[in-house]
């Protein structure tokens, strides 16, 4: 049975696309079977952690020019040296693509829950056996974001630790409780290297947050876990992009896949435990 | 004539002085109008045609969103037979009514408005219109609204499932939709009853077989 994960923030820029390919390629390296849609149409970026050869056709080209699902996905278990496979589908950049999604109408958006919806069965059954799809979603609360939150199993939050995301994103869960069947968590991250230090500042932290979210919102809301910031990757995303100006093929790093050992991979490997 | 062709939706058994008899839809009830309404029209209608044409009962048929009213007075009650062509079928009409007026003739001089006491004429209805023309006994209803995203997010969280699994489907019956979610039947059941009344759920049957769609 597939299970569908969709990752959600209050507003963008929380590392929310950062999370979802991690865990992807954590559930891949152990074997699973699983799916990965850029679902944030509005402002794709799933492509930045793929190489440009990697990717031939968009989500798009399903939803609008009835591309078949089998050549908008690209599967990236040799690219990567995965145990299971990994099929990544994302969403266009271009302004056009873009603009067909700030003009989405009620019938396009009804069209593409349906599409989504039998999407869903056929990666269940043969060549595909997803054990997993998880949705890279858009921020907020726009339709294509309603679209993700109706086919998910679980929407996994992601707070970025500062109040007015943290406000933010209790009033959002709060709101979205009354309305949907799936189930709702909360991961923690950017938590500052210097804090994790300290076991005991992170019970502390944990049972803060814990309290905030069963007491404002629901005791069936569950904190995940949380995860730190990395500072050293601020050079490593500068090379990147120094790289790129200068025409090279290049792709962002992603921690479960280039640093086993890093914090962030460790917390990324704690919260797929809990999800499981 | 003969009136193989000739699809009807519906009968209606109207008083003179516009009461509603007996009535026997056979499409969706959105499609046909309320019988207390139609009298009312009816009633109106043949008013103003006797005012304008100083004759009694000189107005015969008018057609509304593509369906016939066909209108045939026989003394105390006019037949209205609703259908898909604009050529009268008389013999249809003149059947029901006259057996109609040989069935009730005396209950109808003292008739107090109970629209029961002439249902049991309902299965005569339809055995006296199968001889000669189609009964669309499908009772197809169309949506009323499109059950868009927003309008699923805004649904009552119970009806959900079964909403998702008919925008799967595209269209289903009630046991592919219990297999899909499994969830009882009879739940199942009350979820689809509430979604069509709520207007984002439309049915027809087939082959006795009620298939829903959005």
């Amino acid at each position: 049975m597939i299970k569908s994960i969709a990752i959600h923030s209050h507003k963008g820029g929380v590392g929310k696309t950062t999370i979802a390919i991690n865990m992807a390629v954590s559930l891949a390296k152990q074997g699973k079977n699983v799916c990965l849609f850029d679902f944030d149409f509005i402002g794709p970026n799933l492509f930045t952690f793929f190489k440009d050869n990697d990717i031939k056709k968009y989500l798009n080209d399903f939803f609008w020019n009835k591309v078949p699902i089998s050549e908008c996905l690209i599967n990236a278990k040799e690219i990567m040296n995965l145990d299971g496979n990994l099929y990544v589908g994302f969403a266009n950049p271009s302004s056009d693509s873009i603009n067909k999604f700030l003009e989405l109408s009620s019938n396009q958006a009804m069209k593409m829950l349906t599409d989504i919806f039998q999407l869903r069965s056929v990666l269940q059954k043969e060549p595909y056996n997803i054990d997993y799809l998880i949705l890279d979603t858009t921020p907020g609360l726009a339709i294509q974001t309603v679209n993700s939150f109706l086919v998910a199993d679980t929407i996994l939050f992601i707070i970025k630790f500062s109040n007015s995301d943290i406000d933010g994103t209790v009033e959002l869960i709060s709101g979205l409780l009354n309305s949907l069947t799936a189930e709702m968590a909360v991961v923690a991250n950017n938590i500052p290297e210097e804090v994790i230090l300290s076991d005991n500042e992170l019970l502390n932290i944990e049972k803060l947050i814990i309290e905030r979210i069963q007491t404002q919102i629901d005791t069936n809301v569950n904190f995940l876990g949380w995860l730190p910031n990395d500072h050293s990757l601020q050079l490593i995303e500068y090379n990147n992009a120094i790289n790129r100006l200068k025409g090279c093929d290049t792709r962002r790093t992603i921690h479960t896949l280039d640093i086993p050992m890093h914090p962030i991979t460790i917390g990324i490997g704690k919260i797929i435990s809990k999800i499981k | 004539m003969r009136a193989d062709n000739v699809k009807v939706y519906a009968v209606y058994i109207i008083t003179t002085d516009g009461r509603p008899m007996l009535s026997q839809i056979f499409q969706s009830p959105a499609d046909i109008p309320e019988n207390t309404l139609l009298a009312a029209l009816l009633t109106s209608l043949q008013i103003v045609t006797k005012d304008l044409m100083k004759e009694e009962n000189t107005a015969e048929k008018f057609t509304m969103k593509g369906n016939t009213y066909h209108f045939k007075s026989f003394g105390k009650f006019f037949v209205v037979l609703v259908t898909d062509e604009e050529t009268t079928p008389h013999m249809i009409i003149n059947r029901i009514g006259w057996q109609f007026l040989k069935e009730f003739d005396n209950q109808i001089n003292n008739w107090m408005g109970k629209q029961d006491d002439f249902s049991d004429f309902k299965p005569r209805l339809c055995t006296i219109i199968s001889k000669v023309a189609r009964i669309d006994e499908s009772r197809s209803l169309k949506p009323a609204k499109i059950l868009d995203p927003i309008q699923l997010y805004k649904l009552e969280k119970e009806l959900k499932n079964t909403a998702k699994s008919l925008l799967f489907f595209k269209e289903a019956t009630i046991h592919e939709i219990c297999e899909n979610i499994g969830e009882d039947e009879l739940l199942v059941k009350e979820n689809i009853d509430k979604l069509v009344k709520l207007g984002f759920i439309g049915y027809y049957k087939k082959n006795k077989v009620k298939y829903y769609f959005c």
